[in-house]
């Protein structure tokens, strides 16, 4: 069993990323998911105005991108804190985990993540969520889903060593993400070159049927 | 555990490697391509979502595992079940009726593209039967690049003569007209992977042309310019108009190398003004100037923004400047492909590296061989998208109205059908209110034979059903697909044993081929395994490098090899010695003005409106906006191809169905005061048909302008309407002029909530 | 967000006991000696009674019921873990006080005292479970405020309505010597509890839900002309059948209310993010 360096996170380059879902359904299969539990979410924002000319053209200022996002093992994850029974934990590692023995399905995690990252087992009753593949990165391997991205979009690694990347660019939050000082994610995203402020309601978050049941 | 090499086999362009874990029987988890270090030439194929959720798809509880005859009339879906022998004999009967009564003309295999790249697994088990036991009417063109394929030979003697996409680190501009590699292309050892690539190494602008901002935009495109569907040819004209009169064109290119831009260079005993310069310029016959105004009300885009866009495209040297296949798979399909070929053109930007021809990226790969089919004794040839005609009114099908090769008009109709891994026979062919009219009707044709993994809504209309193995359960030899720069071998090992009864289509084959009295000349005395290893020995002469030793081979499952240095320049040695390189063009050289075309627009016999030019010109068509039925029908509705199945294939995978559901894009401006809010139900409607289907509202979809995305499964309730979104039951047979080939993006409808 | 029915029951069972607790403590704390034969000791098991069906409509929110005890765990941080333990501390110093009274006859003031402080622990924790950094539609004071609001309409409402029992004649023997009393302190809780929820209200950010009018304007109607009606009813306070007409469409309407207004919570729930 190999030795997982502490506070691993993802990595994702907006610029690239299509959209095209291969992260989720790589993630499904691994963990055999059922209808309705996703791990992680790729979330399409989206906007713009449309103005139509009297000579029959059209002028507008629409953008789209999409963002992949699983749990990013916060620095300060709300998730755990407001858990009542101690079943979602921080190990030292830094992977945030639930454990499905103490989990009474109560889905208060869920009411408190900004990201969407605890999702309700109907079969069991309880809260289930990325591992960041821990069993394949103890195995020497990588997360499903980084493994399986088509455009490499996706990426993982020790967060203080990426955060060093030159070409990240601005670590500021982009929407549809929340402020990062909320839970202090321990996650990176490369802005995409047409990407908003966090908070900004020039777009909307389009596809919310494809990422959760509400 | 036991972990083998397998792929995924569908019509996507790709061809990608899959390692399947096998536990007690049962394969628990898919993975990809893991090889080699991810480095770029050599990077690892990645299945897309689709190879990745096919668990789903081989151990779908839908999937078919016994054979089956029709009990019902056709269409109904009731079936009894019956034994292999019963099939097989009662199909061998049929067939040896058939050919005796009508002859060999009377049977053919209908289009179909649901199982790609399988060497001994793939539908040219069928062309090799049908062969030996006196031939088939075949078909030519495909739904994919019919208008294409015909408009760029007649302009450059190919559609096969474009740059590699990752030629774009050497451009300076790049161009897309309607091509989204990000949903068409999705392998991650594919197109999308070279573009990523390309992009990063270059950060060269990228403009997108297309109607709807497609995930190609939104990863990609610095700009975005949102045109009407079927008026590319109008944008070119109008740009042309610019580039010309702002002296931007390449004239000593145009001089050298092409025919027909200018009256230097037409061809003898043409009247005058009858050159592109003339169409453009207005002093051609139409008398009609394709001014950035003229244009402008056709195509939506707004004048200032198009003069802008030719300046930016006649300065910048090289510019790629490429169309993917939805722009020509309109009723004005041809005059689109062309003319969108026509910007490289007065350019200069053909045959140049970091310039392209205008066509699709090119692909790469090494020319292994199929299957050995044999000849067809049949010449008979009819393009793929009439075969309907071909059934219910052959007398009238001829060379100079429909297309017909080979032959100047049908002797006999289609009395036997095989139908191997399609949907076309229902799903995926336009007008299916149409073609049930024509099916059910069993007098005309007599005999369907499908063969398929699911109860698909062809499947529905078959009178034998056969159920097929997946390439889970079947070992094969899969090939590169060419949406990719490198070469690939993959040796694809049986999983799994065969769910139910299902048979591969080899072995379908020799069942027919033994009650035919063709057994041994059709197996050679080869079992399917075998015919997989003397395949392989077949490729090891195009690659030597391949083990010598077969299990070896197996063993390693996966081969890659990587394209060389440079990426391809289409044409490049045209470009560098004309008259020593000629195009296979009449005259050698780019033919703007195409005589060939001149002749049949006055030879061929075209219905009202339909339109063939010597040179590529705009014209606007039925199911466009000009069209009377606009009035009832305000909206024109594309079909663009969804990440949740690849066409058809895969279309009830409960994982996809989730992560990428099916629904009509519309805009804003459209749904407003049709009283439609994202995620409600909706019924589109047109004269031929009706669908129902969720609603996307977003602004990535031009105004006026709807997209259902082509593949849905169509699915009739009680009452006969179809409520999974099927687009195909709102399209029209109605062939286009010169390819006729599938006009499915030309529609008109109007769209209410339900 | 779905409309999680149970919880919707649990916090309004809850909240009322509290509230009719406070009025109970109120009735003791101000009657003095005029009301000795004041008998809170129905108070106190009808209190008992609505948390425990109210607990036990919070376990069908579960998905997991065998691990429930296991809430106990984390009053370290979690605000959810704090609100049970103190809805099981409630709940059992309201069993005490019962018990005593059953055995003893008389329960300890203190005991009453200590309760009606833990019931306002629990109200106070329910709100703050409620109040994620994460989801600003409910993290403001209006949610302390609308919770505090239905303790005292709904606690009013059923200390008046088990004050009133006696005297509807159930047959116990049972002499409440004042009962306009219990319907002053019912009544006035309630309508400390209208405005309270009306100061919560406005509290409220601009919401996005599409809830239609039938959902903004029912529960303020309901809820409003049942105190009208309640305070009506006084004049007819020597009839007992009048009482009755009166107070049922009164019980109706203002529990209506806040099952509306409850559900209404519930539904503007809506987190930053995504």
């Amino acid at each position: 069993m190999g030795a997982i360096p502490k506070r691993l996170a993802f990595y994702l380059d907006t610029q690239i990323c299509t959209g095209c879902k291969t992260c989720m359904v790589a993630c499904k299969d691994k963990n055999d998911l059922g209808p309705g539990v996703r791990w992680r979410r790729v979330v399409e924002y989206s906007g713009g105005e449309w103005r139509s000319e009297p000579d029959g053209t059209f002028r507008q200022d629409v953008f789209a991108y999409y963002m992949s996002v699983s749990c990013n093992h916060c620095d300060e994850p709300i998730c755990v804190e407001v858990c009542p029974t101690k079943a979602m934990n921080q190990d030292e590692d830094g992977i945030v985990t639930v454990d499905q023995t103490r989990c009474m399905g109560c889905r208060y995690c869920e009411w408190a993540c900004p990201y969407g990252a605890p999702q309700y087992r109907g079969d069991r009753g309880v809260m289930s969520k990325c591992d960041f593949c821990r069993d394949e990165l103890q195995a020497g391997g990588i997360p499903a889903c980084v493994a399986a991205c088509p455009t490499r979009a996706l990426s993982f690694g020790e967060f203080d060593e990426l955060k060093r990347d030159p070409s990240l660019g601005s670590q500021e939050a982009t929407a549809p993400l929340p402020d990062h000082g909320l839970t202090e994610p321990r996650a990176l995203f490369k802005p995409h070159r047409r990407s908003r402020p966090t908070g900004s309601t020039t777009g909307r978050i389009a596809n919310s049927e494809e990422t959760s049941d509400v | 555990m036991k972990t083998v090499w397998s792929s995924c086999n569908v019509n996507c362009g790709s061809r990608c490697p899959l390692r399947l874990h096998v536990k007690e029987g049962k394969v628990v988890r898919v993975e990809t391509d893991n090889t080699g270090e991810d480095a770029p030439g050599m990077h690892e194929i990645r299945a897309c979502l689709r190879g990745r959720a096919l668990r789903k798809w081989i151990y779908s509880p839908e999937r078919l595992l016994y054979p089956l005859k029709r009990v019902g009339k056709r269409g109904e879906g009731r079936f009894e079940r019956i034994s292999w022998d019963e099939a097989l004999d009662r199909i061998s009967e049929k067939l040896r009726q058939v050919i005796d009564t009508y002859g060999n003309e009377a049977v053919s295999r209908i289009y179909g593209t649901g199982n790609l790249g399988g060497v001994v697994s793939g539908r040219e088990q069928i062309d090799r039967l049908m062969n030996l036991l006196g031939g088939q009417l075949s078909h030519y063109n495909s739904y994919s690049t019919a208008q294409i394929a015909h408009g760029m030979y007649y302009t450059y003697g190919t559609h096969d003569c474009s740059n590699h996409l990752t030629d774009i680190v050497n451009s300076r501009l790049v161009v897309f007209f309607g091509n989204d590699p990000a949903e068409t292309r999705m392998s991650g050892g594919g197109t999308i992977r070279d573009l990523v690539l390309a992009k990063g190494r270059s950060k060269v602008r990228i403009i997108v042309i297309d109607p709807r901002y497609s995930d190609t935009a939104a990863g990609f495109a610095d700009e975005w310019i949102p045109i009407r569907p079927g008026t590319d040819a109008a944008l070119v004209s109008g740009l042309a108009h610019v580039l010309i009169t702002e002296n931007l064109v390449d004239q000593g290119f145009l001089d050298r190398y092409c025919v027909g831009y200018d009256e230097t260079t037409m061809p003898e005993g043409i009247p005058p003004r009858n050159s592109y310069k003339d169409y453009i310029l207005g002093s051609g016959p139409d008398g009609v100037a394709k001014t950035p105004q003229w244009a402008a009300a056709i195509t939506g885009i707004p004048a200032d923004r198009m003069v802008q866009l030719a300046r930016e495209i006649g300065t910048a040297k090289p510019a790629y400047i490429a169309q993917g296949w939805g722009p020509q798979r309109h009723a004005n399909g041809e005059q689109s492909a062309r003319a969108i070929c026509m910007l490289p053109i007065l350019t200069g930007n053909v045959g140049i590296q970091g310039g392209n021809s205008g066509g699709r990226e090119a692909s790469y790969g090494f020319p292994f061989p199929p299957v050995p089919v044999g000849s067809n004794p049949v010449t008979a040839s009819i393009p793929c998208f009439l075969w309907t005609k071909a059934i219910a009114d052959h007398k009238n099908f001829t060379d100079l109205r429909d297309g017909l090769k080979g032959k100047k008009r049908l002797d006999v109709p289609v009395k036997f059908l095989w139908s191997f891994a399609s949907n076309t026979l229902v799903n995926q062919h336009s007008d299916i209110g149409q073609t049930h009219r024509i099916l059910a009707d069993e007098s005309l044709c007599e005999m369907i034979v499908v063969i398929d993994n699911v109860m698909t809504s062809s499947a529905r209309y078959a009178d034998i059903l056969l159920p097929g193995t997946s390439s889970f359960e079947e070992g094969d030899l899969s090939y590169q697909g060419y949406a990719v720069e490198m070469g690939a071998l993959i040796l694809r090992q049986q999983a799994i044993e065969p769910l139910g009864e299902c048979r591969t289509l080899y072995d379908i084959c020799v069942g027919v081929a033994q009650r035919m009295g063709v057994e041994q000349a059709f197996t050679e005395g080869r079992s399917h395994d075998q015919w997989v290893e003397y395949m392989y020995h077949q490729c090891r002469k195009v690659r030597p490098d391949l083990p010598e030793d077969f299990e070896e081979a197996l063993r390693m499952g996966l081969f890659k090899w990587s394209r060389g240095n440079r990426p391809k320049v289409g044409l490049q040695s045209f470009r560098e010695n004309p008259n020593k390189s000629l195009l296979s063009t009449p005259s050698g050289r780019i033919e703007i003005f195409s005589r060939q075309l001149w002749d049949l627009a006055r030879s061929w016999e075209l219905p009202e409106g339909d339109v063939i030019s010597a040179l590529p010109e705009y014209h606007e068509t039925w199911g466009m906006p000009a069209d009377p039925n606009s009035r009832k029908y305000p909206l024109q509705l594309i079909g663009h191809h969804h990440k949740q199945r690849t066409h058809s294939s895969y279309g009830n995978n409960p994982w996809l169905q989730e992560v990428a559901p099916h629904s009509l894009w519309i805009n804003p401006l459209d749904a407003a005061p049709r009283g439609i809010t994202h995620g409600d139900t909706v019924r589109v409607f047109n004269e031929i048909g009706q669908t129902v289907v969720k609603a996307k509202v977003t602004p990535r979809i031009m105004p006026g302008v709807l997209s259902l995305p082509q593949g849905a499964w169509y699915t009739r309730d009680e009452k006969g309407l179809d409520r999974n979104g099927c687009i195909n039951t709102l399209t029209s047979q109605r062939p286009s002029p010169l390819a006729k080939g599938n006009p499915q993006h030309t529609n008109l409808v109007e769209v209410e909530k339900v | 967000m779905s409309s999680h029915l149970s919880l919707v029951i649990f916090t309004l069972l809850v909240q009322s006991a509290v509230g009719s607790l406070w009025c109970t403590e109120a009735a003791l704390l101000l009657g003095g000696s005029r009301f000795a034969l004041f008998h809170y000791e129905w108070h106190v098991l009808s209190a008992l009674l609505i948390v425990l069906a109210g607990l036990g409509a919070s376990m069908a929110h579960l998905g997991r019921l065998g691990a429930c005890f296991y809430a106990l765990r984390n009053l370290k941080s979690s605000w959810l873990s704090r609100e049970i333990v103190a809805t099981g501390a409630f709940a059992g110093i309201l069993a005490i006080a019962v018990l005593t009274c059953t055995w003893s006859g008389a329960s300890s003031g203190w005991v009453l005292f200590a309760g009606s402080l833990i019931g306002g622990f629990v109200l106070y924790a329910m709100a703050r479970a409620y109040r994620l950094r994460t989801v600003p539609s409910w993290n403001h004071a209006g949610t302390l405020l609308g919770f505090l609001g239905s303790a005292l309409l709904l606690g009013g409402l059923q200390f008046t309505l088990v004050s009133n029992v006696p005297t509807a004649g159930f047959g116990t023997g049972y002499d409440i010597s004042n009962p306009d009393f219990s319907r002053h302190i019912g009544l006035l809780a309630a309508l400390a509890g209208l405005m309270f929820k009306v100061q919560a209200q406005g509290e409220h950010r601009p919401q996005t839900a599409n809830y239609g009018a039938l959902f903004s304007f029912s529960q303020p109607i309901l809820q409003g002309s049942g105190i009208v009606l309640w305070a009506l009813s006084i004049m007819f306070k020597d009839s007992v059948g009048l009482q009755w007409t009166f107070l049922s469409p009164v019980a109706v309407g203002l529990v209506a209310g806040e099952i509306i207004h409850r559900v209404r919570f519930y539904y503007i729930y809506h987190r930053v993010g995504l």
